[in-house]
C-alpha cells in the first residue's frame, strides 16, 4: 500500500511540472494570447525581484548563521533538554525544532543525521522528518516574499508564522508517536 | 517584531561569542601554552647537533591517557566538548589514538617544528585547535619543545610538543561566517532567478489568457473571507490560489516563484508600499504552515522509502497548523499594536496616492 503511494507520488512529481508548463501556453494559444510576448514581458520580472529580494536575504542569511555559528544554540538545547523531556520531547530532535525556522538547508541536513544515527524507521527520525515536512523555513519565506515587495515593516507576520510553527513542532511529536509509535 | 529578532540574533551572537571565548581563556580549555607529551618514531641519532637538517619523515605517538590528562576531563570541559554526538568524547579520543600520526619534522625560524598530518575527523577539543591553527597544507603544527632519545630503541625519543596558542575560537567563527554568508546570498538571490522568471512568465500568460479569472472565481468561495481587503474579481486571489496549490503539492520550485506573483498583485492593493497588508501577513502565514498533500521532495531525497510513512502524519499536522497559522494571523490583526499599522485603515495619513481604492 505504501509502497503504491511512493510509486504514485514519484509518477505524481515526475509529471506535474511539465503537464502545468505544457497546459498553460496550450491554454493561451487557444485564447489567442501572443504566448512568447507574454511569457517574455513577465518574466523580464523575475531578474527585478531576484535583485530586490537580495538585500534582504542578505540580512536574514548573515544574522541567522551568526547566530548558529556563535553556540548559543548549544547552549539553549542544554537548558531546555529537561523541561522539553518533562512534557514528553525527546531531547534528540530539538535541534530540529529550534533550526527549522531558521534555515532549509540545515533542518535537511539534521533529518539525515538522526536517520544515519537511529535508522530511518526510527521514532525519532519520524519525529523530526515530519517536522520538516509540515513547516517551512519562516524567515527565509518572510526574507523572500516580503523583499520581492519592498516591505519592511512586516507587522505581524513573524509571530503568526512562528506561532503556526511551534504547534507544529510539538503536533508532529505528538501524532507520530501516536500514529507510529 | 522583526527589528528586535534581528537585531537581537546579531547581538547575542556576538556577546555570546566573547562570552564563550572569555570562559576559554579564563579555564585555558586550549592549554595554551602547555606542552603535551609524544613519542616520536624517526628521529635520527645526532639531530639535535645537526644546523639544518632538512625535513625528516617521522610518526607521532600521542598516548590516549596523556591526551586525556593533558585536557583533564577533571576540569569542567563539559562545555568545550558540548554539542558533540558521541556520549563519551573521551572514548572517541582513545580510538583516535592509538595509531601515531605520521608528521613532518623541519626546522623554522620557531625552531624545530612538527607538522602533523591528521585525518578529517578529530576528537574534542583537539578539533578545534586543528581548525584554529592549521596550515596552508592543512598540517597542524607542534613546536618540539624537548626530547630525549629512548636509550634501548633507535630512532625513538621522548619529547614535548605544544601547540600553537588558540583564543577568541567563537568570536573568530561568528565574524567569518558575516561575510561567507552575505556572499552567499547574493548568490542565493541570483540562483533564484532563473527559476522566478520561468514561472512568473508562465503565469504571465496564464493571467493574459484569463486562466487567473477562472481560478478567482473556483476559489472565492473557500478563500474570499480569509482576504476580506482584497476587491471581488481582482486576480491577486486567484494567484494566492495557485501558489498555496503549488505549496499542497510540495512543488517547492514553482511554490516560491507563484508566491511572489501574489505578494506583488497585493502590492498593488496596498496603501502603504513598505508595510505589510492584512491579506500579506495571512498569505505569508499559510505560505509558512500549508498543508502538505505530498511531503516535500527533500524529505523523500532524505529519508528514502521510508518518507511514505509520514505522509500522514505531515498532513494531519499541517491541517492543524494551518487553522492556527490562520487564526493567529486573524486574531493578531486584531490587536491593538497591529491594527494601528494597518495600511488599509481608513484615513491613514501615509496611504500613497494612486494606491488602489
Amino acid at each position: 500500500m505504501m509502497e503504491e503511494i511512493r510509486i504514485y507520488q514519484s509518477y505524481f512529481s515526475a509529471v506535474a511540472i511539465p503537464l502545468i508548463v505544457i497546459a498553460i501556453p496550450l491554454y493561451g494559444m487557444f485564447k489567442k494570447v501572443s504566448v512568447y510576448e507574454s511569457f517574455v514581458e513577465g518574466a523580464k520580472e523575475g531578474f527585478k525581484v531576484g535583485v530586490m529580494i537580495i538585500p534582504y536575504l542578505v540580512a536574514i542569511f548573515v544574522a541567522i548563521n551568526m547566530f548558529r555559528a556563535c553556540g548559543a544554540m548549544d547552549q539553549m538545547e542544554q537548558w531546555l533538554k529537561t523541561p522539553l523531556a518533562f512534557i514528553g520531547f525527546p531531547p534528540e530532535v530539538l535541534p530540529m525544532a529550534i533550526i527549522r525556522p531558521l534555515t532549509g538547508g540545515g533542518s535537511a541536513g539534521i533529518v539525515a543525521d538522526l536517520a544515519q544515527e537511529h535508522g530511518t524507521n526510527s521514532l525519532i527520525t519520524q519525529m523530526a522528518g515530519t517536522m520538516f515536512g509540515s513547516t517551512e523555513t519562516t524567515f527565509y519565506i518572510l526574507a523572500v516574499y516580503f523583499g520581492a515587495v519592498n516591505i519592511k515593516k512586516t507587522r505581524h507576520a513573524l509571530p503568526a508564522g512562528l506561532i503556526a510553527d511551534v504547534i507544529a513542532i510539538f503536533l508532529s511529536v505528538y501524532i507520530v508517536r501516536m500514529l507510529l509509535g | 517584531m522583526l527589528n528586535y529578532i534581528w537585531a537581537g540574533l546579531i547581538i547575542i551572537s556576538v556577546v555570546f561569542a566573547l562570552y564563550k571565548d572569555g570562559e576559554d581563556l579564563y579555564d585555558n580549555s586550549y592549554r595554551n601554552g602547555e606542552t603535551l607529551s609524544v613519542q616520536i618514531q624517526g628521529i635520527p641519532p645526532g639531530y639535535a647537533d645537526l644546523q639544518d637538517p632538512g625535513p625528516i619523515s617521522v610518526s607521532v605517538k600521542i598516548s590516549p591517557a596523556d591526551y586525556i590528562s593533558f585536557f583533564d576531563p577533571a576540569k569542567d570541559m563539559d562545555r568545550v566538548t558540548r554539542g558533540i554526538k558521541s556520549a563519551n568524547v573521551w572514548d572517541e579520543a582513545k580510538e583516535f589514538f592509538a595509531k601515531p600520526l605520521p608528521a613532518k619534522l623541519v626546522t623554522t625560524s620557531r625552531g624545530r617544528e612538527l607538522q602533523l598530518a591528521v585525518p578529517e575527523t578529530l576528537p574534542t577539543p583537539f578539533n578545534v585547535i586543528y581548525e584554529s591553527t592549521k596550515d596552508d597544507n592543512d598540517l597542524l603544527p607542534a613546536y618540539l619543545n624537548e626530547w630525549t632519545p629512548d636509550p634501548d630503541t633507535p630512532n625513538l625519543a621522548t619529547a614535548s610538543i605544544k601547540f600553537a596558542d588558540v583564543s577568541f575560537v567563537s568570536v573568530k567563527k561568528v565574524s567569518s561566517i558575516m561575510f561567507v554568508k552575505a556572499n552567499a546570498a547574493v548568490m542565493f538571490g541570483i540562483g533564484l532567478m532563473g527559476v522566478i522568471a520561468l514561472w512568473m512568465g508562465l503565469m504571465k500568460i496564464a493571467e493574459d489568457a484569463g486562466l487567473i479569472a477562472i481560478f478567482v472565481k473556483l476559489v472565492r468561495p473557500i478563500l474570499g473571507p480569509l482576504f476580506p481587503q482584497i476587491p471581488k474579481d481582482h486576480p491577486a486571489l486567484g494567484l494566492i490560489a495557485v501558489n498555496l496549490a503549488a505549496n499542497m503539492l510540495a512543488l517547492g520550485n514553482a511554490a516560491t516563484p507563484l508566491g511572489i506573483k501574489a505578494m506583488e498583485s497585493l502590492q498593488e492593493l496596498n496603501k502603504e508600499k513598505d508595510t505589510a497588508t492584512n491579506s500579506m501577513v495571512m498569505l505569508l502565514a499559510m505560505n509558512t504552515a500549508s498543508i502538505q498533500l505530498l511531503p516535500p521532495v527533500t524529505l523523500i531525497a532524505v529519508l528514502g522509502l521510508a518518507a511514505a510513512d509520514l505522509f500522514l502524519p505531515i498532513f494531519l499536522v499541517t491541517l492543524v497548523s494551518l487553522g492556527v497559522a490562520i487564526t493567529a494571523a486573524k486574531l493578531l490583526g486584531r490587536m491593538k499594536m497591529f491594527k494601528k499599522t494597518d495600511p488599509m485603515r481608513p484615513n491613514n495619513p501615509n496611504a500613497e496616492k494612486g494606491g488602489a481604492a
